[in-house]
């Protein structure tokens, strides 16, 4: 499974059908690539924008598990 | 644990506690019957004992009224000897062996067929009234030997049937304590699982319902929190989510208006 399928598993279980726009916005805005671009090098950065980015909206308890399941990844 | 499984393992509980208290009623009514079964024999035992010993009595009423009135001797002799006769083998063959009842009775056959027959038959063939004499008080004395005997007997057959009196009782109190406290246990275990179980069900599912309320009417921060890990915890883990993608998308929504702007 790509790295970005396996984001896309971490985060639609926190935010559902609202994951995959999320990942492209962080991918895009802060990797600049897009998701299917994903390596595992780029996990720990993704990882960081991910928990910024959901501690804005869903809370910080939403956001570190986001950031703990992502660097998992690695 | 799920939902289901709860409610089966919670009625699984009652109807095991009920089939518990089945089973023992059941061994207990099996029990009783054996041991009314046996006092009915002992009643039976009792009746044939008391008519052997009518017999008896007959036997040795025929013996004094030999000189006076030997028609009514001839008659009650052989109604005793029948009585005896018949109840006597009755009693040997259904009495346990080795028990202390077929222990008390041999004793009283034994001295009407070892010392009571011989002096009869001695008796008839004398014609002397010396040896009639003799014979008599000893004919008295061994009758008195079997009466003692067999009002010992009486006195066993009824101790057996009040002691199986007192065991069917005894299981019959145990019975009912058994069923009084069963049931009663189950009544109140019935109660207190459908209590615990409805609140654990409606309780998580008013939460949600009020959540739910809430998020229609555009209220989006709200936390759903269930413990429990039945289907009601995985509905509620569902429904966060949702508020979480509805908030997600909402917020990316106003991102993008804002970078296009």
């Amino acid at each position: 499974m790509s790295i970005e399928q396996q984001c896309l598993t971490v985060l639609t279980k926190q935010m559902g059908p609202a994951a995959k726009g999320f990942l492209d916005r962080q991918c895009k805005s802060h990797l600049n690539k897009e998701p299917s671009a994903l390596q595992k090098s780029d996990v720990e950065e993704l990882a960081k924008w991910c928990h910024i980015g959901t501690k804005l909206v869903l809370g910080d308890q939403v956001a570190e598990k986001v950031k703990a399941d992502i660097l998992a990844l690695k | 644990m799920k939902i289901q499984p709860k409610l089966l393992s919670s009625y699984l509980l009652i109807v095991a506690l009920l089939i518990t208290i089945g089973v023992y009623m059941n061994y207990s009514t099996i029990k009783m019957g054996e041991i009314q079964a046996n006092a009915n024999k002992m009643v039976e035992i009792g009746t044939y004992a008391n008519t052997y010993q009518k017999g008896f009595d007959l036997r040795v009423r025929a013996l004094i009224e030999i000189e006076s009135d030997a028609e009514a001797s001839n008659q009650h002799g052989e109604q005793g000897r029948m009585l005896t006769e018949a109840c006597g083998a009755y009693l040997v063959e259904n009495l346990p062996e080795n028990s202390e009842l077929y222990t008390k009775f041999e004793a009283c056959y034994n001295i009407d067929k070892d010392t009571i027959m011989p002096i009869l038959i001695e008796m008839l063939s004398s014609p002397s009234s010396n040896t009639k004499t003799e014979a008599t008080a000893n004919l008295i004395q061994a009758h008195a030997e079997v009466d003692t005997h067999l009002d010992n007997f009486q006195l066993l057959v009824v101790e057996t049937i009040q002691a199986a009196t007192a065991e069917s009782q005894s299981y019959a109190d145990t019975s009912r304590l058994i069923s009084a406290v069963g049931f009663a246990t189950i009544a109140v275990l019935a109660i207190v699982l459908a209590l615990v179980l409805s609140k654990r069900i409606t309780n998580p599912l008013k939460k949600l319902t009020d959540v739910a309320g809430k998020v229609s009417m555009g209220e989006l921060n709200h936390e759903i929190k269930i413990e429990s890990k039945d289907e009601i915890g995985e509905l509620g883990e569902a429904f966060q989510r949702m508020i979480n993608a509805f908030k997600m998308t909402s917020a990316m929504s106003q991102e993008s208006a804002e970078d296009k702007s």
